[in-house]
């Protein structure tokens, strides 16, 4: 519940998430830089196929920055094709290699392109992880070139962003 | 959002919007009322 001396001052309050990364190539460095711009910290939920030997350094970036990294599962699949088992795999596989890199698990999961189940929820609660998924979004997964006008129109989804 | 070149490049301009509107950016831990945006 917002407290009233924030909805006074027009106060409104938003966790920013990153999906897909770690990208690399000075990319990771780029947002990081904005976000300590904006006094802004942020969910990267990373895609574990891509922490390799040139990305494992920005996890430490991320940490160093006190921005927190969650689980995008190993590969990016969509897991409501999979089998639990599989689904299992995917997220508890992505735990590990993060945990090989910073030294902890990840508390948060966010399914691939939001698809989400009962049969994925409940693997993530079963290994005691909250899933996020989110109720606006910047639409930049189909922005090919700088576009202000399109990306200022946030939609709104209806979805539970966390459950 | 996706960490990828164009955001990168758009995201000063889509945090001070943002901010125009009278948002503040929190970590989950800090939300009370779970709002996120991607």
């Amino acid at each position: 519940m917002r407290k009233l001396s924030d909805v006074l001052a027009g106060r409104k309050y938003a966790v920013l998430t990153f999906d897909d990364g770690p990208y690399g190539q000075g990319v990771d460095e780029q947002i990081l830089a904005t976000l300590q711009k904006h006094h802004a910290h942020a969910v990267f939920f990373l895609v574990c196929s891509r922490i390799n030997d040139a990305t494992r350094g920005e996890l430490a970036k991320f940490e160093n920055a006190g921005d927190v990294i969650g689980n995008h599962t190993f590969d990016h699949p969509n897991l409501t094709k999979l089998s639990q088992p599989a689904i299992r795999d995917q997220i508890e596989r992505c735990n590990q290699r993060i945990a090989e890199v910073t030294g902890k698990r990840p508390g948060y999961f966010r399914p691939p392109f939001g698809s989400t189940s009962p049969a994925v929820a409940e693997v993530a609660k079963s290994l005691g992880m909250q899933q996020v998924l989110w109720n606006a979004n910047s639409e930049d997964s189909w922005l090919k070139r700088r576009n202000r006008s399109k990306t200022s129109a946030w939609r709104r989804r209806k979805t539970s962003p966390f459950c | 959002m996706h960490e990828k070149p164009i955001t990168a490049g758009m995201l000063d301009d889509l945090l001070t919007q943002l901010e125009q509107r009278g948002f503040q950016f929190v970590l989950p831990d800090q939300l009370s009322d779970k709002t996120a945006i991607n």
